[in-house]
């Protein structure tokens, strides 16, 4: 257990901290361009380490499993990089928050069932890879790329449902699991095989829903509280 | 014989038919609009062929000797990077991207594991891959229609090449898809090389009729005049 879970944990987190620390530091006075250079190398590094998976796991294993495509849910945030990092465009501030709420979610999701496993190439490569992404989400925070807006959870709450809707026709076009909420699922599946395809989406698109309202209207009331309580002291002191 | 029959006329009739809807559209500036939408047809039905041979399998769980890998895959990712990247970078894929365009078909005419699948009986994989040949054709013409493709080009036609090459030893060797790197591989390598220079060649021919096609053009216009 020890081993198995709590050092490599550890270990991720401390190389997380580190990242978002010492980017943070370093480019705190640069420009916009410069302080997303740090996501552009991450991004480079998540698409390396996804060819290296799955060349790795389909020589290993003989096959290729659907929940390995790079199109499962953990991989989805690897794909938001691009549209914010080379190139500004009308998808960046969505792509941005999708960088954060589902890295935050994905990393929480894949820490809660890792004490199940023993160490291996594979795990080391998976924490690896779930640390760069909740790095790259604590750095957009840390270094002011991103800020927190009330009305930027509705897009984003399109988005997520999008992909649940999109990710649970591709499974049953395909007859496999590509998603963490399909049947076979180590997180969700319990409520898919219970109530189905159609109750199961529409639970996880109303958790994202609570989530990403709870989430952002917790950031925008103590925005406001700190705001109003900044005015105060600025009264105060006239 | 029949499909090798249906490859080349869909790659040679596929970019005619959409050089010829341009022609008759006659609208200007519509070049760039036309290889960005096709580049994400191309994109999307290389997925759409995975997700189809994917869905032959009970589970989706495709083995390692028939996942659709070959050079077509190779070159979506690098028709992404040619088309969207507009830097120096961009040049550069633009330049390998049309000159490796008879690759995918060289590939295809001399192994056809690359297009088909035992339990494709429809034909539907084989079908998307023969269209994403024409696509990907008509994408080239459209880009050395309004790009210069340096002699440089050639080397990085090969290095992309060479890349490949690699990669298919490596996938030969750890995934099991074929039983190893015969004669018949090195030959459709050779061949696929002299290709790159037919295309360039190809290309400044076509390049020095368009000039002496628009000096004629200049003159009759001056004796016209």
């Amino acid at each position: 257990m020890v081993l198995n879970y709590i050092v490599p944990l550890v270990v991720t987190l401390v190389l997380v901290a580190l990242f978002v620390t010492l980017c943070t530091i370093f480019l705190k006075n640069a420009s916009e361009e410069k302080k997303l250079i740090p996501i552009k190398v991450v991004f480079f590094l998540l698409v390396a380490l996804e060819f290296c998976k799955i060349f790795y796991l389909i020589a290993t294993n003989g096959r290729y499993e659907p929940s390995r495509y790079p199109i499962v849910f953990c991989s989805m945030v690897m794909f938001a990089y691009p549209l914010f990092c080379f190139k500004k465009n009308r998808f960046s501030e969505v792509a941005k928050s999708f960088s954060i709420i589902p890295a935050f979610v994905i990393f929480a999701l894949f820490v809660g069932i890792q004490w199940q496993f023993n160490m291996s190439l594979i795990q080391g490569h998976s924490y690896l890879y779930h640390g760069a992404m909740l790095a790259v989400a604590i750095y957009l925070l840390t270094s002011k790329l991103y800020k927190f807006e009330f009305k930027k959870c509705f897009p984003l709450f399109i988005v997520l449902s999008g992909y649940i809707l999109l990710s649970t026709v591709l499974s049953l076009f395909i007859g496999g699991d590509i998603s963490y909420f399909g049947p076979n699922s180590s997180y969700l599946g319990f409520i898919y095989n219970n109530f189905g395809y159609v109750v199961g989406n529409c639970f996880v698109v109303i958790l994202f829903f609570v989530l990403c309202v709870a989430v952002y209207g917790i950031i925008a009331l103590c925005q406001r509280k700190k705001k109003k309580a900044d005015s105060q002291t600025e009264v105060q002191n006239v | 014989m029949f499909d090798i029959l249906s490859l080349i006329l869909i790659s040679i009739f596929f970019p005619v038919i959409v050089l010829v809807g341009k022609m008759l559209y006659k609208k200007e500036n519509i070049n760039r609009k036309l290889i960005v939408g096709l580049a994400i047809t191309f994109l999307a039905m290389e997925l759409l062929r995975f997700f189809v041979v994917a869905s032959y399998y009970d589970g989706a769980i495709i083995p390692s000797e028939e996942v659709p890998y070959s050079f077509i895959t190779l070159s979506c990712i690098v028709c992404l990077f040619a088309v969207f990247n507009k830097g120096k970078l961009g040049k550069i894929f633009q330049g390998a991207f049309c000159l490796t365009r008879l690759v995918p078909i060289i590939w295809a005419l001399f192994d056809s594991a690359v297009y088909t699948n035992a339990y494709d009986t429809h034909a539907v994989a084989k079908a998307l891959y023969f269209l994403e040949c024409g696509i990907i054709l008509t994408i080239s013409i459209l880009i050395m229609s309004e790009q210069k493709i340096t002699a440089w080009s050639n080397l990085w036609a090969a290095v992309l090449l060479i890349v490949f090459a690699a990669l298919d030893c490596l996938v030969i060797t750890f995934w099991g898809t074929r039983d190893a790197i015969t004669l018949m591989w090195g030959i459709t390598l050779i061949v696929s090389f002299v290709s790159i220079g037919a295309v360039y060649g190809i290309y400044l021919l076509a390049c020095h009729l368009s000039k002496k096609q628009k000096a004629k053009t200049i003159d009759s216009g001056k004796d016209n005049g």
